[in-house]
């Protein structure tokens, strides 16, 4: 599947929409770990933990919304954007969407 | 007794927090001089697609944290006005470790198309209670027009 942040899909064209898709997760750092990026905080730096979580989330957003494109019968996602939000302390909500197409390179 | 321990916690997180804050910013410089030379684009129109031979979304992120006793300072400065360089460090560091992050991702790739940043705080809910621990994610479509590197993408 093609994934882009643009409009088009360079060398292709669309033939076919199938209107928006998106995935969305909320999760939170287990008990131990919130505490030590807890104890962490308090000295700044990054928040490794933290940063493994959001790429956890990410990725299954992102997952969530291949599998409705595909569904569809798209074979590509474009105008891709994320959006993030925290719901309560250390546990934040990512949000990705895109609208899904079916391309065909152009000759 | 609690006032000293407060101190304590304080000066421990100054020192500490100068330290990595320091570290940080000299690991970002030499990683930013060495990551792969990609042009970054913000624009998604009219960028050249002749010769483009695959596309592929990448992206990078990051969490950081203000340390304590920065952010009792910052507070102290906010009841003032004016210019609080020391979150100001905190987002500039976290924006370009998340831009680097995705620059490495994209190796190979000829630029990068479309760049948007996402921002969040993420104990938001306490804000006041707790120092702001602000998460970036940073995320652009790369452009491969060499044949070698267009064929080495993962696949989604």
């Amino acid at each position: 599947m093609i994934l882009s942040t643009l409009e088009t899909v360079p060398n292709h064209r669309i033939v076919e929409h199938y209107g928006i898709v998106n995935g969305s997760t909320v999760r939170s750092k287990h008990f131990g770990r919130d505490l030590m990026a807890g104890i962490k905080n308090t000295f700044g730096g990054e928040l490794k933990g933290y940063t493994e979580l959001l790429n956890e989330s990410r990725a299954e957003a992102m997952s969530r919304m291949q599998q409705q494109a595909q569904q569809a019968g798209a074979n590509a996602i474009i105008n891709i954007r994320f959006s993030t939000s925290s719901v309560a302390a250390g546990a934040a909500e990512i949000y990705v969407y895109g609208t899904a197409v079916r391309v065909e390179p152009t000759a | 007794m609690e006032i000293l321990f407060l101190l304590a916690l304080l000066v421990v997180a100054y020192c500490t927090g100068s330290y990595s804050e320091k570290k940080h910013l000299a690991s970002i410089r030499i990683r930013e001089a060495q990551a792969p030379r990609i042009p970054v684009l913000s624009t998604e129109k009219d960028i050249p697609a002749q010769g483009v031979r695959a596309t592929r979304l990448v992206s990078g992120s990051t969490v950081v944290g203000v340390d304590y006793f920065r952010n009792m300072l910052g507070g102290l400065i906010n009841l003032f006005g004016g210019r609080i360089t020391i979150f100001e460090s905190v987002l500039d560091r976290a924006r370009r470790e998340a831009l680097l992050r995705m620059r490495q991702e994209a190796a190979g790739a000829s630029f990068i198309g479309c760049v948007r940043y996402e921002t969040t705080f993420l104990n938001d809910s306490e804000r006041g209670k707790s120092p702001p621990t602000v998460a970036i994610i940073a995320y652009g479509t790369a452009f491969y027009t060499d044949t070698a590197s267009a064929d080495a993408i993962p696949a989604y």
